[in-house]
């Protein structure tokens, strides 16, 4: 009968309230642990997408909204940008690749983005099965796009305006086949349709229903649009408008230098993923902040319900602890007797909480993938350790004025019933 | 007041000349930071003896048992159990030479409700240093004829049943001294006849020295020594 069979049978005997203390730290443990997991997922995947590109440059206007649209491709584009563009882009000598992107329609919600098929280098990406876009209106579908819409080799479609899937215009005249289907890679190209800037170009400029979807509401007032059927660079085959540039530094200063030049000097301007997805994170922050702040109301109140029921099985078992002490235990003993109880609880509460959170998390992320075809890992977050060690330290601190009063027992009152 | 005179229950071997007596009270006064409790008292008990303190309500009976097991240092003279002056011993040696030297047996029987039986005799053993002796303490269990209650919680057992496993979780340590405060007061004739002997009986086959303060007249004639206290412990 050590220390430890001797907490574990008091904690037998009361199995109801012990019971609830577990069940109230199990649930707040979970729910941090949860929140963290979430966030470190939001902030990876973000990330992850974000880190791909080094720099985005598009038409000036908003860059939070510029890299929302160009690289997690969740917002409007700002606008479009001359293709000549490209060339000062191509020569500079801090620049390694420029990926021109052209945007502007959808299917079913998925975004179509004419590129070039290194963007998909970008990523990672790789064929599954068919062959990556070559002719004009040959499309590509991300893994998340291609399950969501049911779509297959040898099958056509339509885009439509803007994202598409709202049953806005279409354009008809400008039917895609689809060659190939990526395998998943957890980034936004799962969810994305990829066809050649040529192709956006095609259908934009020749389909007769084409007035400019909203979101290009801005180019077509653009002075560069304007102008482009003017341009001598008109003559190439370079489509004259794209909607950004995807830049790959080939030196590390380009990220001090480059930015403060393409808005000065050109009509673009130049924004860093990194340093806007950074931005986003301190705007959402705050809202997760609020939810942190409601887990670990939750987390100390049950600590203080920890306490509480330390504190009174204090009280019904005095006589418990006096006739320890005439056995031979020492205050120290019994002062470590208590501390026990509430470690043991303390685990069994968060090993609990952890076991639920990432239950739920792994069962959360079988749907995503059943369902959405969402790679979402359900690893363990950075600050869980932290978060062990937090809670197990507030068990201890429960126990503290339980073990000191254990401790100080008066044994000849407690034995002669006062 | 003492007295030694010859009774059922005495060691059949006398102390050897200059043995440490079990224990040794020279004018020892203690009390509770009020009125002394007990004054300027001197007693001495060898080794192996039984002893029976009795007094009126009040006259420190369980006083000088707190006194024994070390939960009170005497105000003035000295107090030694077994050759140790306890009031000397810092407090967590003055346990682990109580949990090692002696047990108390209360007139409640204080049992750990959360442990069965056997549990609380291995509590014991194991609070006083010991092994945890699953022989030892299945052999003391059908001593005192409670073995068959080995797994069961304290609160299913009877006042009679419960005060012989209290009995049991102080004899299973072996103690060299074992005090036993009223030990009969809260039984029936029976029970308290049953326990007495118990009591008695284990004590001798131990060799463990024994002192039981009681009001109990069913149980004063299985001791021939006794301590009489009187007014704030005057013997």
């Amino acid at each position: 009968m050590n220390i430890w069979s001797l907490a574990w049978a008091w904690i037998r005997f009361r199995p109801l309230g012990a019971s609830l203390n577990v069940a109230l730290l199990a649930l707040g443990t979970a729910t941090i642990a949860l929140l963290m997991m979430a966030s470190q997922q939001f902030e990876q995947r973000l990330s992850a997408d974000a880190d791909a590109v080094d720099m985005v440059v598009g038409a000036k206007g908003s860059p939070m909204q510029l890299v929302l649209s160009t690289v997690f491709h969740v917002d409007a584009p700002v606008g479009n940008v001359p293709a000549k563009e490209a060339r000062f882009l191509e020569e500079h000598a801090m620049i390694e690749e420029v990926i021109p992107m052209a945007l502007g329609d959808g299917f079913r919600g998925y975004r179509i983005v004419g590129t070039d098929t290194s963007y998909l280098d970008l990523y990672g990406a790789e064929v599954a099965e068919g062959r990556l876009w070559d002719e004009p209106l040959e499309a590509v579908f991300g893994a998340v796009a291609a399950a969501q819409t049911g779509l297959g080799l040898g099958d056509r479609f339509v885009g439509e305006h803007g994202l598409g899937g709202a049953g806005g215009p279409t354009h008809d005249e400008f039917p895609y086949d689809v060659v190939g289907l990526l395998a998943p890679t957890g980034s936004v190209v799962d969810r994305l349709v990829f066809t050649s800037v040529a192709t956006v170009q095609i259908v934009h400029e020749m389909d007769p229903d084409h007035d400019h979807d909203e979101d290009h509401a801005d180019h077509a007032d653009d002075e560069d649009h304007a102008d482009h059927a003017d341009d001598e660079d008109h003559a190439d085959l370079r489509p004259p408008e794209v909607t950004a540039f995807l830049v790959d530094f080939s030196t590390p200063m380009a990220a001090v230098a480059l930015p403060r030049e393409i808005n000065q000097s050109t009509v673009m301007q130049a924004a860093r993923p990194a340093y806007e997805i950074r931005r986003l994170f301190r705007l959402v922050g705050y809202g997760a902040d609020i939810v942190r702040a409601f887990a670990v109301i939750l987390v100390i109140g049950a600590v203080l319900g920890l306490f509480t029921a330390l504190f009174q099985a204090l009280e019904e078992r005095r006589a418990d602890l006096a006739v320890m002490r005439v056995l031979g235990a020492t205050q120290l003993r019994l002062f470590w007797q208590i501390v026990a109880e509430s470690l043991i609880l303390t685990v069994a509460g968060t090993v609990l909480g952890l076991v639920l959170a990432h239950g739920v998390a792994w069962g959360a992320s079988l749907w995503l993938w059943e369902h959405n075809q969402i790679l979402v890992s359900f690893a363990w977050a950075d600050g869980e350790v932290v978060l062990v060690l937090a809670v197990l330290g507030l068990g201890i601190l429960a126990a503290l004025p339980s073990a000191v009063r254990a401790a100080r027992i008066d044994i000849p009152r407690v034995l002669s019933g006062g | 007041m003492t007295d030694d005179s010859q009774a059922p229950h005495q060691p059949e071997t006398a102390p050897l000349p200059g043995e440490v007596p079990a224990i040794e009270l020279v004018a020892t006064t203690v009390g509770y930071g009020g009125p002394p409790v007990l004054e300027a008292l001197d007693w001495r008990v060898e080794r192996g003896e039984h002893w029976l303190v009795i007094g009126p309500s009040g006259s420190g009976k369980s006083t000088l048992l707190h006194l024994l097991a070390g939960f009170l240092t005497p105000a003035k003279g000295t107090a030694r159990v077994l050759g140790t002056e306890l009031a000397t011993l810092a407090p967590p040696a003055r346990d682990r030479f109580r949990g090692g030297s002696m047990a108390i047996v209360f007139q409640r029987q204080h049992l750990v409700q959360a442990l069965n039986v056997t549990q609380n005799l291995g509590l014991a053993r194991r609070l006083a240093g010991l092994d945890p002796g699953p022989e030892v303490i299945r052999a003391t269990l059908r001593r005192l004829g409670v073995d068959a209650f080995a797994r069961t919680r304290p609160a299913a057992l009877s006042v009679g049943e419960a005060q012989r496993v209290a009995l049991a979780r102080a004899l299973v340590v072996e103690p060299k001294i074992l005090l036993a405060d009223e030990p009969t007061a809260s039984l029936d004739d029976r029970n308290a006849d049953t326990v007495a002997e118990l009591l008695t009986q284990e004590a001798e086959r131990l060799g463990s020295t024994l002192v039981m303060t009681t009001h109990d007249a069913r149980v004063r004639e299985r001791f021939a020594r006794r301590l009489v206290l009187g007014e704030r412990g005057r013997s």
